[in-house]
């Protein structure tokens, strides 16, 4: 499972999934940065 | 507008959040808020031409992560306090038409895997206590939006419902030594004539004090307090059960059924703490006929005690008989 989080104008967070390989699969979030999945729309 | 205001005759915070009054309300299908953005299209809230899942923050929330500070001041008798927690929106598909029951069980897995990973997150900031994981399905529910999506609440404190749980099961732990909801679930498989569902990891049944005609609970056969305890293999079982349940919910009345689905999982405030509980999921439909609805009237909402007009084993063997296996499509293809 894959995360890509952005940042809505008016400040919100949106998160798309995505799922791919099993291999691949990634521990929930919470050890990730969210900033380094941010991006601006 | 909104903030939390304590009811003291009944021990309970109650939001008020004045700015909900003006959410988006059953729009024409052309201009849901909650499908991809086409290119050329009308802009939804989803900036994208598509997705597979796709959570967010609520843009009508009634608890907020930086929250502003009460209008009103608050009394002993009447505390007030910021309504400081977190609202998401979960969309289940790009597909305005499709529900949870109509997709795949590989669709199902995913989102199982979503609310996991949505509980740790939400569950880790120090400001929640309690990660409330729900649907509500149908106009007889309520709902403002008809894509298919759940919502998430994180609180600021255990909610009463679920603290009521806590206390017996905990209370029950005292006195017998054993889990409640292990017990339940023994004496259910024991009876057998409630049960709805069932495969190795997970079983559906309407409980044996059922207040809805089609109330189906699914519980962890393994002693378990959240989705973040489950296994692969466990998460894939959980996505079974739920495709069986809800596809049968859907031939009950050749309908799609209405439901509020609601995830019980133990606190996010100090999960050591919590074993005496038991991660469940509860279904409270309101049909009792193809068109009639079980209204929460006098008895139910002024007294707190449920009518139910059915029996839970009448229920249970006619969900039972709709039930059918579930295949799993590698390629991700209907089942």
């Amino acid at each position: 499972m894959h995360r890509r989080r952005i940042r809505m104008q008016d400040g919100r967070y949106m998160i798309f999934y995505t799922f791919g390989d099993e291999a691949e699969a990634v521990p929930a979030s919470t050890k990730e940065k969210e900033a380094e999945k941010e991006r601006d729309v | 507008m909104s903030e939390l205001r304590w009811n003291p005759l009944l021990g309970e915070w109650v939001a008020t959040a004045t700015h909900r009054q003006n959410r988006t309300f059953l729009p024409p299908e052309n201009f849901c808020p909650l499908c991809p953005t086409r290119p050329g299209g009308f802009p939804t809230e989803v900036p994208e031409p598509t997705y597979d899942i796709v959570a967010f923050e609520n843009l009508f929330p009634s608890l907020l992560p930086i929250p502003e500070p009460p209008a009103v001041e608050g009394t002993p008798l009447y505390p007030v306090r910021p309504s400081q927690g977190e609202c998401e929106v979960l969309i289940y598909s790009p597909q305005h038409d499709t529900t949870l029951a109509q997709e795949p069980v590989e669709k199902i897995d995913k989102l199982v895997r979503v609310w996991t990973d949505r509980f740790a997150e939400l569950g880790a900031r120090d400001y929640v206590k309690y990660v409330f994981i729900f649907e509500n399905k149908g106009e007889a529910i309520g709902v403002t939006l008809h894509h298919p999506h759940g919502q998430i609440y994180a609180y600021p404190f255990v909610p009463p419902r679920i603290r009521r749980e806590l206390e017996e099961s905990r209370a029950h732990r005292e006195r017998n030594g054993s889990c409640l909801f292990c017990d339940i679930l023994a004496e259910e498989v024991r009876d057998g004539r409630r049960v709805v569902a069932e495969n190795d990891a997970f079983i559906a049944f309407i409980p044996f004090f059922a207040r809805w005609p089609y109330e189906t609970h699914i519980y962890s056969r393994r002693h378990a307090q959240a989705l973040t305890d489950f296994t692969r293999d466990e998460q894939r079982a959980l996505a079974e059960v739920l495709k069986m349940t809800l596809a049968a919910f859907d031939k009950v009345f050749n309908l799609s059924f209405p439901y509020m689905m609601v995830l019980h999982q133990r606190p996010t405030d100090a999960p050591e703490a919590y074993d005496y509980y038991h991660f469940h999921i509860e279904f409270y439909p309101p049909l009792r006929t193809a068109t009639k609805l079980k209204y929460l009237a006098g008895s139910e909402t002024g007294a707190g005690m449920f009518i139910n007009d059915t029996l839970p084993e009448v229920k249970a063997a006619e969900l039972r008989a709709l039930v059918e296996p579930v295949v799993w499509t590698p390629l991700g293809g209907s089942v």
